[in-house]
């Protein structure tokens, strides 16, 4: 009997684990979001709930909203939500129960995009585009981006990559004339720097890599196809994965994080305390978004340190083009009651030139719209760091069979992310482990197209210098 | 007359199950159906909410785990390693803390009594970023003061791959301290005064009234102490979460951590695609494990018992 009890205990406690497990909930929205009337002070108003996932820009985004809400003449109302954590479980929420807000926000990254648009969650916008605006906006048309199969379903009026931040004062004590061009003058550069200035808690480089997808998604896969390589290890020319032309930026990256050169800690370091010691004159080098991180240093983390950005290094210093990530674009949803309504306020609103301008003279994001790149100032703290702007290899890249649909590459075991990290940090054999995370990534994908969740991309004389023909 | 008992013990039935109904129901909705829901789909291919409909696949998520796939291994031998370390340390630290609080003779002991408490009721992740700040490598006070003492020259990685478990180790055992310390002094205070007068009679020492009086007539509320500790650490995991996020490169991946990202990726932008089906099964696995640990417990606690 006492047997019995015993297991009967040891039972329960295990289902107690299990239904701590299972009965986690995602966050759900404050308030669901539909096109509704509202009383009060907004009478006779169609209220538009926006969700976002704004953070550092929400200050500058709230006073056009408020303006917007006060002085629009079509009745129009937008209650402007912010989501940090949890932004896709909150959607998941709210689509399954048909309560989704009417407009989505969309903020650098695309998941919430191509996971919804294939459940149809998302209203296509050609149907509301003018005959101008379509040639406007024709060369910010992407599959897989802000399209699928033709139709457009939000503008990606700006637009972010990765960048090197590099701080001048010190390359100026250690002799440096100029930010490196290759993955080798990169380790050599650290190297002087943490050389010369170790004793003083300065040290040449920094890397997030707490989190390796944050940290390897905004450097090293920018930097490969920078120098004529794969995206996120998908080669649109063989329509298959290869991270084979990732050994030379591992390896010199794992000369940087094993030998001493790096920042101590970037193991477990995320990116706002990388910002905090960038700021305070103690990292020589890192890499980052384009669009985000000019920004900090002018409200978030103040500094006096001289400060600049540069293009990122490639392999060999020969260049092609490296992606664009979308950042920002609102799209309608399909449980929006006036869609029409939504998309007059996105028009007259968030892509509206005086909007674009502001956005980009504030250091917020680098416009894309192509007709307004020649009207927008540079930001005032981006003045002298142009780099810090999109240039002229700076390209929509098509999206990988991954970003069409998360559910078509299901990976076994680590991601590439963790497996690179490891890499990086001085596990295993780099040729071995690129070779073995390549054919882990192509056994997910066919298993993908075999379940009819993925297809082959393969791209016919694919161009790195022009992946949009 | 027996008709009126019939009556009345209906009613009274009625009454307690009317009692009863609303923790029931709570307890069919919040733990019996979430299990039943995660025994189902540990048998599906199934993304999520708005991923397509579930696949029946059979047993393929546990020839997956089974066959191919290190990382849960590796998330096992660490939930083996923190639970060892945090338990092997906490329980007599805790015990040894109690019986130094129960003495009468000690000043002050109420408030040494809640400032042990008072980790237990903080927020782990919010504490987790306070260690994160005492305990990174570059600026962090635990380096200062150990360079100070002159235990290092060089600041120590806590946070990197050869020390972050043994960090997310003393995280636990600073959170599970006082808690465990409570229960060892409520089972001290019900341990009577004459017993050990009569003991100090018979001119036995500190250890041999610790070894023979003690810890014996402790031993219900030990054994209560050493299963709960043994299930919560099996199952800690917001500490780890905020701290490492299961890094640096898995090295501190515990098993719950590793099931909970199938269903919420942890880190931004990250590329472990959520599979509520293979979750599922990571999950009843991991239950799996942590009631065999149980049970072995129970067996050994229950062969000591006779031994004594």
């Amino acid at each position: 009997m006492k047997k019995v009890l015993s297991v009967l205990l040891a039972g329960a406690l295990a289902m107690s684990t299990l239904a701590g497990c299972g009965s986690t909930q995602s966050s759900t929205p404050s308030s669901g979001g539909s096109a509704q009337s509202t009383g009060g002070d907004n009478a006779e108003k169609t209220t538009l709930v926006l969700w976002t996932r704004d953070r550092a820009d929400a200050s500058f985004i709230q006073p056009w909203i408020d303006k917007y809400n006060e002085t629009n003449k079509d009745g129009i109302f937008i209650d402007y939500q912010m989501y940090t954590d949890n932004f896709e479980q909150a959607l998941d929420m709210a689509y399954s129960t048909n309560s989704g807000p009417d407009l989505v926000g969309v903020s650098g990254m695309t998941d919430i995009f191509t996971k919804y648009v294939n459940q149809g969650q998302y209203v296509e916008i050609d149907q509301y585009l003018t005959d101008e605006q379509r040639a406007r906006y024709k060369s910010l048309v992407s599959n897989g981006i802000d399209a699928i199969d033709g139709k457009l379903y939000y503008i990606p009026v700006f637009g972010s990559t990765g960048r090197l931040f590099y701080n001048e004062g010190i390359f100026e004590k250690c002799g440096i004339k100029e930010p490196p061009k290759t993955m080798a003058e990169l380790t050599q550069t650290a190297k002087i720097i943490t050389d010369k200035l170790k004793g003083e808690g300065v040290y040449g480089f920094a890397m997030n890599l707490k989190s390796p997808s944050s940290a390897l998604q905004r450097s090293i896969d920018f930097i490969v196809q920078r120098s004529g390589g794969s995206k996120q290890g998908y080669d649109f020319g063989k329509g298959a994965y290869d991270f084979s032309m990732y050994e030379e930026a591992v390896k010199e990256f794992r000369t940087i994080f094993t030998t001493g050169i790096a920042f101590p800690g970037c193991e477990s370091l995320d990116i706002d305390p990388l910002r905090t010691q960038f700021a305070a004159g103690k990292i020589g080098m890192y890499i980052s978004w384009s669009h985000a991180d000019p920004g900090v240093y002018a409200s978030q983390f103040p500094t006096n340190e001289k400060w600049n950005v540069a293009q990122l290094p490639t392999i060999d210093g020969k260049v092609y083009s490296q992606s664009i990530q979308p950042y920002k674009g609102y799209m309608i949803t399909k449980t929006c009651k006036a869609p029409e309504k939504a998309w007059k306020a996105c028009n007259d609103l968030f892509y509206s030139d005086d909007f674009v301008k502001a956005y980009h003279e504030a250091g917020l994001g680098s416009v894309m719209v192509d007709d307004l790149k020649s009207q927008v100032q540079a930001p005032e703290i981006l003045k002298g760091k142009e780099n810090g702007l999109l240039g002229a290899t700076d390209k929509f890249w098509p999206a990988t069979p991954q970003e069409l649909n998360s559910q078509a590459v299901i990976v076994e075991g680590n991601d590439q992310y963790t497996d690179l990290a490891g890499m990086i940090l001085g596990t295993g054999d780099i040729k071995a482990g690129l070779t073995a995370l390549t054919d882990r990534y192509n056994a997910a994908l066919k298993k993908g197209i075999q379940e009819g969740k993925g297809k082959e991309l393969k791209i016919a004389n694919w161009d790195p210098a022009n992946p949009n023909g | 007359m027996k008709k009126i008992r019939a009556k009345r013990d209906l009613k009274e039935s009625l009454q307690i199950y009317g009692m009863l109904a609303p923790n029931l129901f709570l307890f069919l909705l919040l733990s019996v159906y979430p299990i039943i829901w995660t025994f189902r789909f540990m048998f599906y291919s199934y993304g999520g909410l708005g991923t397509g409909a579930p696949v029946f696949i059979g047993f393929e998520n546990f020839k997956r785990l089974f066959t191919n796939d290190p990382v849960f291994w590796r998330s096992v031998t660490n939930t083996f390693i923190y639970a060892a370390g945090k338990i092997g340390l906490v329980i007599p630290l805790a015990f040894f803390s109690a019986l130094m609080l129960n003495q009468k003779t000690l000043k002050g002991a109420g408030f040494l009594r809640a400032t042990l408490f008072l980790p237990t009721i903080m927020s782990s992740a919010v504490m987790a970023l306070v260690f994160y700040l005492m305990f990174n490598v570059y600026n962090g006070e635990v380096n200062k003061y150990i360079m100070k003492l002159g235990l290092s020259e060089l600041p120590i990685n806590w946070l990197g791959q050869d020390y972050a478990m043994l960090t997310v180790i003393i995280i636990g055992i600073w959170g599970g301290l006082g808690n465990y310390m409570i229960y060892f002094l409520a089972g001290l205070q019900g341990i009577s005064e004459e017993t050990y007068e009569s003991a100090n009679l018979d001119g036995v020492n500190w250890w041999q009234r610790i070894w023979y009086i003690t810890l014996p007539m402790l031993g219900p509320i030990l054994k209560m102490i050493l299963m709960l500790s043994i299930v919560i650490a099996f199952q800690d995991m917001s500490t780890v979460m905020v701290l490492t996020e299961g890094g640096p490169v898995n090295a501190t991946m515990i098993m719950f951590l590793y099931a909970y990202q199938f269903f919420f990726p942890i880190a931004p932008g990250s590329m472990i695609v959520t599979q509520f089906g293979y979750g599922a099964a990571v999950s009843v696995v991991a239950a799996g494990i942590v009631g065999i640990v149980t049970v072995i417990y129970l067996v050994l606690a229950r062969k000591l018992d006779d031994l004594y």
